[in-house]
């Protein structure tokens, strides 16, 4: 497939063309990455998660809930892509609300990973990776509030960044954790993730939460050559898979060849992580979440009365694990038990936040995995909890709010393992400069 | 802590949400399962940190207090409503 930066040079015919393949390709795929291939719009076409609101699009999340709702506006992401001469094509699947790490919970069914269709591509941003992976999309948007574009990117052998909170607009993103969501690329390689980070990146009034700082952009100060202080968490190691445990001696050795200072670094047991991260986003979702009663738009069950309405309507549109959240977070968030979980899920959450300003005072970088294992077998996860606890790597950069990087370092049989560069807040241009020097590296062993 | 059918009830009414009586032991087996695991939140002192958290360093930018409408929005929200009527959602009768 052609990259982002070739495909932005070519002319409107040549696009055309390009166009028409991706639809061939889709059509004749069974990985299910694409909910449909909606268009309309002129220019390098660019795959959206179903979460980004594309004027006159049906932007569902994955839900049965949003069945009928149609985008009435642009998301900021998608005015600036517009006018950067990107078209977006198609809405790809995800787990309903952005609820999930496998892409198995959407309304539309699940997405196959196309390196081992007996495997998740992972997820939310599940149909993302996967069509960039199987070159049925040339890049891609997708949204990460735990983890959610960089997981499913190292499944799927693919680049995804998240951007630092209040890097880019928040605007049009359907909310589910709103202190935690962002918007990023999922692409082929490090320099096309950098050109779409510019594209999307920037202070917008439409999002109170987005940074007013200034925004020099990326791509065309990228220096794979710079030499960092990179750190590594030798305890977070211990409990992942051998593979990833391999992947990550691997980075390790070309990035101290490559001239990079390598520099053991110490973070808490991540297992707090998890408790503060799912407290405080099913906390949000269940406030976010409920303006989903069948009066203004998508799916309604009809009922007698209004009470009715609501509880049949939200009771038959969302699915098992999106009820599971909204409970958990109404629990959290009620009275006599605010101060003992929500309460604490912050305190805990400043907590490490500070870890990491810690950490980044000594260093450039943190190199961590993303995930324990590769892409994991459907339903070989038993439990909820067991699939939370697989976001162990990712969610402490979304508590945070701390931007990072996912690429491809390795590959067992077959199957992709991805690592991540985390940054300190507004740090992209290091972590851009970091992955195209492993990058590179990587490609001239091969 | 422990969830119990009855708790359960008053977080499906505050939830506005229905489990189905066939759901309910799989569901509290679930959210108990959660709240055992966030029991390691204890295991940490925490009486120093503040309870206040704002992902922005400095808090979130103060703007023009501006009022901006996009008409055009709100029209396209009311035609793809599941009803509407007269520049208003319809609903069940609330009076009776």
């Amino acid at each position: 497939m052609i990259t982002l930066k070739e495909a932005m040079k070519l002319n409107k015919e040549e696009l055309k063309e390009i166009v028409s393949d991706i639809k061939t390709r889709v059509q004749k795929s069974d990985i299910n990455a694409y909910i449909s291939l909606d268009e309309g719009f002129e220019g390098v076409p660019v795959a959206i998660k179903d979460n980004i609101q594309v004027k006159g699009w049906n932007v569902t999340c994955g839900s049965k809930i949003l069945q009928g709702y149609v985008a009435p506006y642009d998301a900021t992401v998608i005015v600036k892509m517009k006018e950067a001469g990107l078209a977006p094509f198609g809405r790809t699947n995800m787990d309903e609300f952005a609820m999930g790490s496998s892409t198995e919970t959407s309304y539309y069914g699940k997405t196959l990973n196309p390196k081992d269709k007996s495997r998740v591509p992972g997820g939310s941003s599940g149909g993302s990776a996967a069509a960039v992976a199987a070159k049925e999309a040339i890049a891609a948007l997708g949204s990460d509030t735990g983890g959610s574009i960089r997981q499913p990117a190292a499944f799927c052998g693919i680049v995804g960044m998240k951007p630092t909170y209040g890097r880019v607009s928040r605007y049009g993103l359907a909310a589910y954790g709103s202190s935690l969501d962002q918007i990023g690329p999922m692409t082929q390689n490090v320099e096309d993730a950098a050109i779409l980070y510019d594209i999307i990146s920037g202070y917008d009034p439409k999002d109170s939460t987005s940074a007013r700082i200034e925004n020099p952009g990326v791509s065309k100060s990228l220096n794979p050559d710079r030499k960092f202080k990179i750190g590594i968490v030798p305890s977070y190691i211990k409990d992942a898979s051998s593979e990833v445990q391999k992947a990550y001696d691997k980075a390790i050795s070309i990035l101290q060849k490559e001239g990079h200072t390598i520099k053991e670094v110490s973070l808490m047991d991540a297992r707090y992580d998890i408790a503060s991260y799912y407290i405080t986003a099913m906390a949000e979702a269940s406030t976010n979440l409920s303006r989903y009663d069948g009066v203004r738009y998508g799916f309604r069950a009809e009922s007698e009365n209004l009470k009715q309405m609501y509880k049949k309507t939200r009771s038959e549109g969302f699915g098992e694990e999106v009820k599971r959240r909204i409970l958990l977070g109404t629990f959290v968030l009620s009275s006599g038990y605010y101060d003992a979980y929500y309460i604490k899920a912050q305190k805990l959450r400043n907590l490490i936040k500070s870890e990491y300003e810690k950490v980044f005072s000594k260093v450039d970088l943190i190199l961590s995995p993303v995930a324990p294992t590769v892409a994991f077998e459907f339903g070989s996860k038993k439990t909820p909890l067991e699939m939370y606890l697989s976001d162990v790597y990712t969610i402490g950069v979304n508590l945070s709010g701390l931007p990072a990087i996912s690429l491809p370092v390795d590959e067992h049989q077959g199957l992709p393992v991805g690592l991540q560069f985390i940054a300190g807040a507004f740090e992209e241009q290091k972590l851009f400069d970091a992955a195209l020097g492993l990058e590179r590296a990587l490609d001239s062993q091969n | 802590m422990h969830i119990d059918v009855e708790l359960l009830r008053r977080l499906e009414n505050l939830s506005m949400l229905e489990i189905s009586p066939h759901k309910e032991q799989e569901i509290l087996t679930e959210l108990n399962r959660f709240l055992d695991f966030v029991e390691i939140i204890e295991e940490l002192d925490l009486s120093k940190e503040d309870f206040r958290f704002n992902p922005l360093n400095g808090g979130t930018p103060l703007r023009e207090d501006t009022p901006r409408v996009d008409p055009e929005i709100s029209r396209e929200i009311l035609k793809n409503a599941p009803r509407s009527a007269d520049n208003f959602f319809v609903v069940p009768k609330i009076i009776e």
